[in-house]
């Protein structure tokens, strides 16, 4: 006997050509719902072999009769339901569309088989049923009922369970595509995950540039000779820089404070590549000091405006690093006094414009993060360099 | 005779740590350091290296801008130094340059020295390094406009600014560079010029000029449809190329 396994089988291949996609070629769908309907025509040759009402080839013959308009119009319905899906908001017509279709469908059937129903009993001549049935079905059709009424019984006689066959079909149909879009739905989720992993390896990497670290490096290995307590030191800031970086993932959010004291430290290995041409000034209002931000928020911004505003110019420069209350609001704000006076200014500050990966970075972080909580903007500093101005929600910790 | 050598890069420890370790090698004699790519320019022109240990990555111009600026004059033999294996590494590589990654060993930066030693010993510095004059030509490298034109006057070498440059006249082998502190001449010709300029910047107006949009001060309808580009130095030149396509540059150019 069938089990279910081939009825999803073949309505799941069925359901393949409308969708465009899937496992299977649609020849292949189509030969797997040919064979489902051989199995069910078998089933039923069997059912009345076994039953020792006919010989097994007319059984056989007759059950194929019957079931065999479906292997051309199964893939017609499963075509219909994916064209006319009964969702909450298509029911309104699809429904009634259904309903014709399942109307015109039923009724071809069974004309075209009605039609030929008088050469299928010439054919295969029904056996002599048992006295009480032979009376009932003589009633039903041999009966004088007019020539029409004996083809109109019949017809409804078997429309019931073509009628039945369509609603399966249409049920199967949805519950598959159904199934195959949550598939695609959790297949679409940890492809996201996987994105977002790689978002944050790639803000790891970004946050470092990989010529601060092997610049930073080379530079110990001259304060090795030159002044080996300042390479001691240069080692334990570079470290704990790293420490940090490295504890990122999981440490999302951290105290400003924290992130300032991070920043201070970049600071004293960028001071000492620079040569002291780097200047530092933090204003920080103590209220803000404890205030969750995001790790790392900062750094991005400073080594910008090293690269950008202090390391063309030849003479010093400062980095002012900002935060304060602004309304509900925690403003960030680091600015420089700019390149001025360097063969760099000559260029105009479309250079100094120019947005880093860092940035792109920062600013993708915080719209992940914040949505259209935060802004972000680069503008001209009061100092003659370039201002990045964030503000985010103000979230304390509790007292 | 000691190696005549200068160090470029833009970090004092990087510098004191080549000069460190120059100073222990008795054939060589360091006569400079640059700490950017203009004093580097500078120092090349005037001192004549016969090698340069060349920082790649630094703000502009880089190490290559510096090469490419002087390659008419003087090209050293160069050691490139980087912190980062980037794209020009393997332009090194394929022009058989060497290069130092930052952090380098002792060891690998007497490597480098003694390759440098050997070619010095066959080559001679006034003909400059043939693997940088490739390097240099390899569009690989030197993709994007040229920022400065190195100009002979009287015996001495000037920088000019393409950002300055007014507009360019084509004058038999030679191109004329108007600038408002005067004109150069420089041997090449005016395709040449007008492949290394930045396009966004420049137009050429016709087959013997080059105009800098940024000093266009009108376009004239003269007579029978002819037209005429006005500098803002007063100059008048003739317009022969697309009119339409002047029009959108200098619209399109902040």
């Amino acid at each position: 006997m069938p089990g279910p396994a081939p009825i999803s089988n073949a309505a799941s291949a069925g359901s393949e050509p409308a969708l465009g996609k899937g496992g299977f070629s649609i020849v292949t769908q189509l030969a797997l719902l040919t064979a489902f309907w051989l199995v069910i025509s078998a089933a039923f040759a069997f059912q009345v072999y076994a039953l020792g009402i006919m010989p097994w080839s007319t059984a056989a013959a007759v059950s194929l009769f019957d079931w065999g308009p479906w292997i051309l119009c199964s893939p017609l319905v499963i075509w219909l339901t994916h064209r006319l899906p009964l969702g909450p908001k298509t029911w309104r017509w699809a429904l009634p569309a259904h309903l014709g279709c399942c109307l015109l469908l039923v009724l071809l059937i069974e004309t075209a088989s009605a039609a030929i129903v008088g050469r299928r009993e010439e054919l295969f001549p029904p056996p002599p049923p048992p006295q009480a049935r032979r009376e009932r079905y003589d009633r039903a059709f041999r009966e004088d009922r007019g020539p029409v009424a004996p083809l109109l019984m019949r017809l409804l006689d078997r429309a019931r369970v073509s009628i039945a066959v369509y609603w399966m079909l249409v049920a199967a149909t949805h519950a598959l595509a159904q199934q195959r879009r949550s598939l695609e739905r959790e297949r679409r989720a940890a492809q996201a995950e996987a994105l977002l992993a790689e978002a944050r390896l790639e803000t790891l990497q970004a946050q470092f540039q990989p010529h601060f670290l092997f610049n930073t490096l080379n530079t110990i290995a001259q304060l090795v000779y030159e002044n080996p307590a300042a390479a001691e030191d240069m080692i334990a800031s570079l470290s704990e820089l790293l420490r940090t970086v490295l504890s990122v993932q999981q440490r999302r959010e951290v105290p400003l404070h924290e992130e300032l004291s991070f920043i201070e430290r970049y600071c004293s290995i960028q001071r000492v590549r620079f040569s002291d041409r780097l200047r530092v000034e933090y204003a920080v209002d103590p209220a803000v000091r404890d205030a969750i931000v995001p790790a790392l928020i900062l750094q991005p911004l400073v080594e910008n405006a090293i690269i950008h505003g202090i390391a063309p110019a030849s003479r010093p420069g400062t980095v002012f690093v900002r935060a304060r209350r602004t309304g509900g609001q925690l403003e960030l704000e680091v600015a420089d006094t700019g390149a001025a006076g360097s063969p760099e200014s000559a260029k105009g500050s479309e250079l100094h414009f120019k947005e880093g990966v860092g940035l792109g970075n920062t600013r993708a972080r915080l719209a992940a993060l914040h949505g259209a909580q935060q802004s972000f903007a680069l503008h001209p500093s009061a100092e003659g360099g370039v201002s990045v101005r964030i503000l985010i929600p103000l979230r304390l910790p509790p007292s | 005779m000691k190696i005549a050598t200068l160090i470029v890069d833009d970090e004092a420890p990087a510098r004191a740590r080549l000069r460190r370790l120059l100073d222990a090698e008795p054939d060589i004699q360091v006569i400079g350091e640059a700490a950017n790519g203009d004093e580097a320019i500078r120092a090349i022109l005037d001192q004549r290296p016969a090698l340069l240990f060349l920082d790649v990555q630094m703000p502009s111009p880089d190490g290559l801008a510096v090469l490419r600026t002087v390659r008419d004059v003087w090209l050293p033999c160069t050691i490139f130094t980087t912190a980062f294996a980037e794209h020009a590494v393997a332009a090194f590589e394929l022009h058989a340059l060497d290069y130092l990654l930052k952090p380098y060993s002792r060891e690998r930066f007497a490597t480098a020295l003694a390759r440098a030693r050997l070619h010095l010993g066959t080559a001679a510095p006034e003909e400059g390094d043939q693997r940088v004059a490739a390097l240099v030509a390899d569009p690989a490298v030197s993709r994007g406009p040229i920022e400065r034109f190195l100009v002979k006057l009287n015996e001495r070498y000037v920088v000019v600014r393409a950002a300055d440059i007014e507009w360019v006249e084509a004058a038999a082998n030679y191109v004329i560079l108007h600038t408002a502190q005067g004109n150069h001449v420089l041997r090449r010709a005016l395709a040449a010029i007008e492949a290394e300029l930045d396009p966004r910047r420049f137009f050429r107006l016709s087959r013997s000029s080059i105009a800098n949009l940024s000093a266009i001060q009108e376009i004239r309808t003269v007579g029978t449809g002819e037209r005429t580009v006005v500098l803002r130095s007063g100059a008048q030149l003739p317009l022969t190329r697309g009119l339409r396509e002047l029009q959108e540059r200098l619209e399109s150019t902040g």
